[in-house]
């Protein structure tokens, strides 16, 4: 049985859920043909939105996680409280623990040519010896 | 902001997330990805919430915010597989066993490949439709247009698909 070739794109608009004009209608009522016809495409239509539901009916694998940072000021007061009292810890413990400063070597050189420059013997008394 | 706001927050993500998930891999169709954006979402609308002056609005809110985000993310997503694309020519991407796969995960298949074809407009429409909790009036919202073109833009879409499917 062949459906009417003419009514091909007024049987897909029906049967994605448009109404049929009086017309059509009454030719749906006159041709089993077309109303067959009609039928298959509407059941496609309705597998096709089957198939398009299923794949969107999907869900996150995991809860979206809504753990936001909470900033209550009691915390913060109390963490920063905890901060520097940290901080002077670490302050007064380096101040306490720091090493001498020891005498820098450099002090302690002397000039090899030193000696020359210091006047320990005069130059008249060695003559005079 | 109080330990009340908190809660009500997370009790919106609670009823919203299935949604925002879904706006997001309606847009994507990849689980992973559509997965980061929900969480990116809800990320933005806890960053930006005192922007939000009606709360009534959060539902239509998040949902915008997905559609943003994910199509963000396609196009990075495009950009980036065009550069792998273009690295490896001849590369075969969808080598599927036609002839193992039953006649329904064909149908599936087929299916899903006219989805994809149709052209975008279409494409989203049909998508965001087929997700449960959206009805036209919700998804002309989203998108900005009205809900008659919602309706016309859905007719085309199935009308196109049937007869991809069909022939």
């Amino acid at each position: 049985m062949t459906y009417c070739r003419q009514h091909d794109d007024l049987l897909d608009d029906v049967a994605v859920g448009s109404a049929p004009s009086a017309e059509f209608a009454a030719h749906l009522n006159a041709c089993a043909a077309c109303a067959a016809e009609l039928e298959r495409r509407a059941a496609l239509v309705a597998r096709i939105d089957g198939v398009a539901r299923a794949w969107m009916d999907a869900s996150p694998r995991t809860e979206i996680s809504v753990r936001f940072e909470r900033s209550h000021p009691w915390r913060i007061a109390v963490v920063g409280a905890a901060l520097a009292a940290a901080l002077a810890v670490l302050f007064v413990t380096g101040y306490v623990l720091r090493k001498p400063v020891s005498t820098p070597t450099i002090l302690s050189w002397q000039s090899p040519t030193a000696d020359l420059l210091r006047p320990s013997v005069s130059v008249l008394d060695t003559h005079s010896l | 902001m109080k330990e009340d706001e908190y809660a009500d927050f997370e009790r919106r993500v609670r009823e919203n997330q299935r949604m925002v998930y879904q706006i997001a891999h309606a847009v994507l169709r990849n689980p992973e990805d559509a997965e980061d954006v929900a969480q990116e979402t809800f990320a933005r609308a806890h960053e930006k919430r005192a922007a939000l002056r009606d709360p009534a609005r959060f539902r239509a809110w998040v949902a915008q915010i997905s559609r943003r985000f994910a199509l963000n993310r396609l196009r990075a997503n495009i950009r980036t597989r065009r550069r792998e694309e273009a690295s490896t020519p001849n590369a075969e991407l969808h080598a599927v066993d036609i002839a193992g796969i039953a006649e329904e995960r064909v149908f599936v298949q087929r299916v899903r490949s006219a989805i994809e074809q149709l052209p975008e407009k279409l494409r989203e429409v049909m998508l965001l439709s087929a997700i449960q909790d959206l009805d036209h009036a919700a998804i002309a919202q989203m998108l900005g247009i009205p809900e008659g073109t919602v309706r016309s833009r859905l007719h085309l879409a199935r009308k196109q698909l049937l007869r991809t499917v069909d022939r």
